[in-house]
This record gives C-alpha cells, structure tokens and sequence, in this order.
C-alpha cells in the first residue's frame, strides 16, 4: 500500500506495529522481510519515487574537515535511496574486518562474519547477486580466463567482487505498494523523535513534508534506515528531552564517520603481456589484490585492495574529488561520466608500446575508527526545520601509512615474482609524509556515526542494533558498523538489516 | 627500453674495462657490459629513463657513484658464462626482493641490484 502524507489531512496519526524510517537498501530489504511476520510494516521515505532537488536539499549541510564532496550530492532522497546511484559492487567483509585489532584503535565487532554469514546469503538473493560465493577458485570453473599473477598468497591475495543491478526504486516499487504488510508513506520527512518521560522508549514520531503537512507516526518497534548522516542526525536533532540527543548520553552518536578512501595510489607496470581478466573485467565477478591477515598483522595496517585500471585511461581521469565539488547532482553525473567516455577514448589511441601493459592501482582502504571524524548538528536549518549538519571528515596517519604500505607490499611481491614493477604515486613516496593530495576520493560511503558495541559507553546500539538506554529504537545500515573494512558497504548492510529484522521477527 | 636499442646504444663496448674509484677499491673490474642491462626494466622504460633512475639511485648511495664501485658490487661474487651472469644478476634481483633490499627511486619500487645496473647503465651511457 501506498500513500502520499502530502494529500493526507494535517496532523494525521499513522499507526502500526513496525515503523521503518527510509526506503533505501537497509529499509526495503527489511520492509520486504518483514511482510511475512503478519505485523503492520510502516515504511517512510522522506521523497517520493524520482528525483527531485527539493528533497536533495535537505541533505545540504557544512564540512570541516578533509575535503569532501558537497553532501547533498552524496546521497539520493527518494525510494529506493543510494542504490539509484551506486556501482554495485558488492563483497563480504572479511574475517578479519570484524576483529579487534591491536593496532588499530577501537576496532573490534561485538559479532563475527559467522553470525552475518547466513544474512549474507540472503542479501545476494536481494541484491540480485549470483552465488554467494567468493573463492576465486569457483570462479575459475566459471571462466578459465581468471589467472591469478603468481604473486605469494601469503601476502596478497585476490578478492573476488560480484557487480549487483540492483537499483531498489524501480526493482521493489511494485512490490512494496502491492504489499497488504507494507504501508508506504511518502514524502514523510521525520523531523522529531518523542519518547516516554524517562526517555527509555519510543512513542511517537513527528513527520513533516514541503506540503506544509505535519503527522504523528505511532507503532511499538521503530526503525532508522536513512543512512549513517542522516540516522546521527535525526537522534542528535531529537534533543527535547535527552539534552545531547537520543541515545547519546556518552556522546557517541555521530563520531567515528567512516568512508572509504579511493585513490589512485600506484602503478604496475609489466615486464610482458599477462592476461589481467581477473583485474580488469566490469560487470561480472573480479578480482582486486588483497592483503593477506598475517601481512596485515605484521605489518599493522588496515584492510585494504588494489583494483587496476589501465594506465592509458586512468591517466585522463580526472579525481572524482576535484570533479563532482559542483552544487548540482545532475551536472557531476554528467561530468563523471563524460570524464570517464574521454579517459576511454584518449586511453584508446595511446594504448600503444610499454604503457599497454602498464595499470594504475587505485586503493579501496578502510578508514581507521576515530572520534574526531563526526557529524554534529548546527544552528542552521532546513526547510522542515531540522538542524543541518556539520560534517568533520578526519582521517589518521594509520589510514596513509597503510595506503602507502598497502602499495609497497604488492610492489614487492611483483618484484619478487619478475612480472613487473610498481611506483608510488608522489603523495606517498615521502614516509613521514601525512598530508593528502586534493584528490583525495571517497567512496561516497558513510559509517560508523551509530557504531556497535555491548558498552554503551563505547557504542550507539547493541550487538542486535539497538539504541542503548531505549527498549523500541533500533538502527540500520552501515552507520553501526565499528569498522567499515575493505569492502563496500552495501552487501554488508543489507546483510545487517535481515539479521535485525529475524531479531524483530522474534521479539514483536 | 626496448632490448634491441639498448643494443644499439652499447655497440663496441661488448667488453669494458674500468678504472675503478681509487677511493672503493683499487684493482679496476671487468665485466661484459651486456649484463648490465636491467632485464625487466628494459622492457619497461626507455634509455632515458633507466639512466634517470640511475642518476637517481647515485645520488642516493654517494658511496657507489663510480663504475667500478657499481660493478664490483653487481657481480663480484658471480661467475661464469654470459648467460649464467645473466641468470645470477636476476637471481640476484629476486633475492632482493625476498630479504627486503630494496630502493624506492621516482616513486619506483626496486631491487638494489637492477638499480645499481640503472647506475652502472647511466655511467657507460656518459662515454
């Protein structure tokens, strides 16, 4: 079922039994997995069905810190969310991703892979991924093309990705309007979270859309699923009654933002001809050159990969950094794209002689965990009077010394195995050298503002992803994660969310 | 650089014999220039650039900027026939790689070995 809160008479009351806030990746997966436990779904997403740049504009906010792209680029405000424009790319994360790690501060799950594992698998059928499978080994039987550089496996290995077409909006509309479970709410923009006196469980929540149209949502488990900014911000703006913000009495929510960094780190440069389809094929399941946990362990650095790209196009790529600072989201689209279509064609007619068999490495590196790399909220507000964000991306000397060991680690094992060399792009051939280049990319992946821990004075929510000190408030997505591995975030995510949503099974 | 370039630019000089650093050492060493030709990395780059990279590597290691110096550490504890030197200097760029004897010049990750060929390479190329 669906309604637009537009059209609905002011200050509507909306009942039901589960509330989910946001319809991207998180929500919907758990919407759909929820149909089936006979209880009344509610489902708002703040925009309607397509873009739309008034709604876009509630995600505007203030950045502090490192470089970053304008924030209401980042993000898409309407059914279906981030996956209307994400690569799809999808991976677990790996063992080691979920352990504490000495060498990197906080880190450390309060689950493993074991307890995501079958979640995982359910998230493939979502995602619409083939098998979830990622041994290179059963790719192999796939496809005899997929040779490994004989490179030692102790040190690097190769993980395998899989490529999701999965765009929620289009794949799930229908699905979810049919649904007599799921009543969709659209244009449902929470601007307050209300609880009891004591503030130990949810009530109420206060809707808002441009409509001028305010409605009060009442249910008994509740749900955030508008991605890690916009979960942080909703509990730090709901400050009526916790001064700090719901769930941060530690004043935990919104610090420990996490991205992904993606650089152009290297180059490899081989001595003849190797068939690289393993590296370098798009859109079916590829490899990226991985560290091994014993290298990580030895050399104390963070998960990270290496994806090759030809030399004669990554040449002319301009970094996504520098490219998409533009205000609107349309035009940085067209921008990357078009950069990409002439990187490809330059790419084409130089590809000639040694550079032929020349890639550049681009690192796809956590983020290590920390404190200072937070949201917090403003005096400015938007449209619906929330307070925006202030946004304070803040990376480590751990997240480039890794990047810089990460590359050097490969370079050796090249050199070792004589199929060619590798160099060091210059931000990081200096090692006492902790600045960023401006091109410094990010994935366009947020976590970590609501981490998981079972102390709450070091997590947001529990090991079941919910708020500490609040019986019926939960969170899902990324923005639990305590660490946000070498993978990207959304395979993971959706995993998350079905673990919660079987745990809501079992509770309501 | 391509091999039959490389070729090109050493003609007539198959055999040298160098008047080594007196500070180094004073008995000069011989030794077949083919062998000093970087065998991976002249596939890779051109002249200019293996000499680049062992102008690089000299001003790196100021000890070893002689001709004598770099031959004697390349191949004095090798012997044998040319193809044997050969194998024994890529042997040698192995190994440095596996004991973590290596140089980062330009950015490029190297074994010391190919980087004092660069040297050694860049010296000749000066006469």
């Amino acid at each position: 079922m669906h309604t637009d809160t537009r059209f609905l008479p002011n200050n509507s009351t909306i009942e039901g039994e589960i509330c989910i806030v946001g319809a991207g990746a998180a929500g919907v997966s758990m919407a759909l997995d929820l149909s089936d436990s006979g209880k009344k779904v509610i489902l708002l997403e703040g925009g309607g069905f397509e873009f739309e740049q008034q709604m876009q504009d509630l995600y505007r906010g203030k950045s502090t810190g490192q470089r970053y792209y304008p924030l209401h680029g980042t993000r898409l405000h309407y059914f279906g969310g981030t996956t209307g424009h994400w690569a799809g790319m999808c991976a677990p994360f790996d063992d080691i991703d979920f352990e504490t790690r000495t060498w990197v501060p906080d880190s450390g799950w309060p689950i493993s892979k074991k307890d995501l594992d079958p979640y995982y698998a359910k998230a493939h059928k979502i995602l619409q991924l083939g098998p979830y499978e990622y041994d290179l080994s059963y790719w192999q039987k796939e496809s005899a093309d997929l040779i490994p550089f004989p490179i030692d496996q102790e040190v690097v290995w190769n993980k395998m990705w899989q490529f999701s077409e999965a765009r929620f909006g289009k794949l799930y509309k229908d699905e979810v309007i049919a649904s007599k479970k799921i009543h969709l709410y659209t244009y449902a923009n929470v601007v307050d979270i209300v609880a009891n006196e004591n503030v130990s469980e949810i009530q109420e929540l206060k809707i808002k859309n441009h409509a001028g149209k305010s409605h009060t949502i009442k249910a008994k488990q509740f749900i955030l699923a508008c991605g890690a900014i916009q979960n942080a911000r909703i509990l730090l703006a709901s400050n009526t009654q916790a001064k700090n913000g719901l769930g941060n009495d530690n004043d935990i929510v919104g610090r420990f933002f996490m991205e992904h960094l993606e650089i152009a780190s290297g180059e490899l440069w081989l001595a003849k001809p190797f068939p690289t389809d393993l590296y370098t094929r798009w859109g079916q399941p590829r490899a990226e050159l991985a560290i091994t946990r014993k290298a990580q362990t030895e050399n104390r650095i963070l998960n990270g990969t290496l994806s090759l790209t030809p030399m004669s196009v990554a040449k002319h790529i301009i970094p996504r950094m520098d490219l998409l600072q533009v205000d609107d989201y349309n035009e940085a689209v067209k921008l990357f794209f078009e950069n990409y279509g002439e990187a490809e064609e330059k790419g084409k007619i130089e590809n000639t002689g040694s550079i032929s068999r020349a890639f550049e490495f681009q690192i796809r590196i956590e983020q290590a965990p920390n404190p200072n790399s937070r949201i917090t909220i403003g005096s400015e507000k938007d449209e619906l009077g929330v307070p925006r964000i202030v946004f304070n991306w803040d990376l480590t000397a751990l997240d480039k010394q890794s990047i810089r060991k990460i590359n050097w680690l490969v370079g050796e094992q090249m050199g070792m195995a004589d199929v060619g060399r590798v160099r060091l792009k210059e931000y990081l051939r200096d090692e006492n050298d902790l600045t960023w280049p401006s091109g410094t990319n990010a994935g366009w992946h947020h976590m970590g503002t609501t981490r998981m821990n079972n102390d709450p004075k070091k997590g947001v929510v529990n090991e079941n992803c919910q708020v500490h000190g609040v019986n019926n408030l939960f969170v899902a997505g990324s923005g639990c994660y305590p660490t946000s591995g070498a993978s990207n975030p959304t395979l993971t995510l959706v995993a998350l969310s079905l673990r919660l949503s079987a745990y809501l099974k079992g509770k309501v | 650089m391509e091999r039959r370039n490389f070729l090109i630019g050493i003609t007539g000089v198959a055999v040298v014999t160098i008047s080594g650093s007196l500070y180094y050492m004073s008995r000069p060493v011989k030794y077949d220039a083919l062998i000093i030709e970087p065998q991976l990395l002249s596939r890779i780059w051109d002249t200019d650039t293996i000499t680049s990279i062992g102008n690089g590597y000299m001003a790196q290691t100021p000890e070893e900027n002689s001709e004598n110096a770099l031959a004697k550490a390349l191949i004095d504890d090798i012997s044998g026939s040319h193809d044997e030197m050969v194998s024994s200097l890529k042997q040698k760029v192995a190994n440095d790689f596996k004991n973590g004897d290596i140089v980062m010049i330009d950015g490029w990750i190297l074994s010391r070995t190919e980087a004092r060929q660069c040297g050694l390479l860049s010296k000749t190329q000066i006469k």
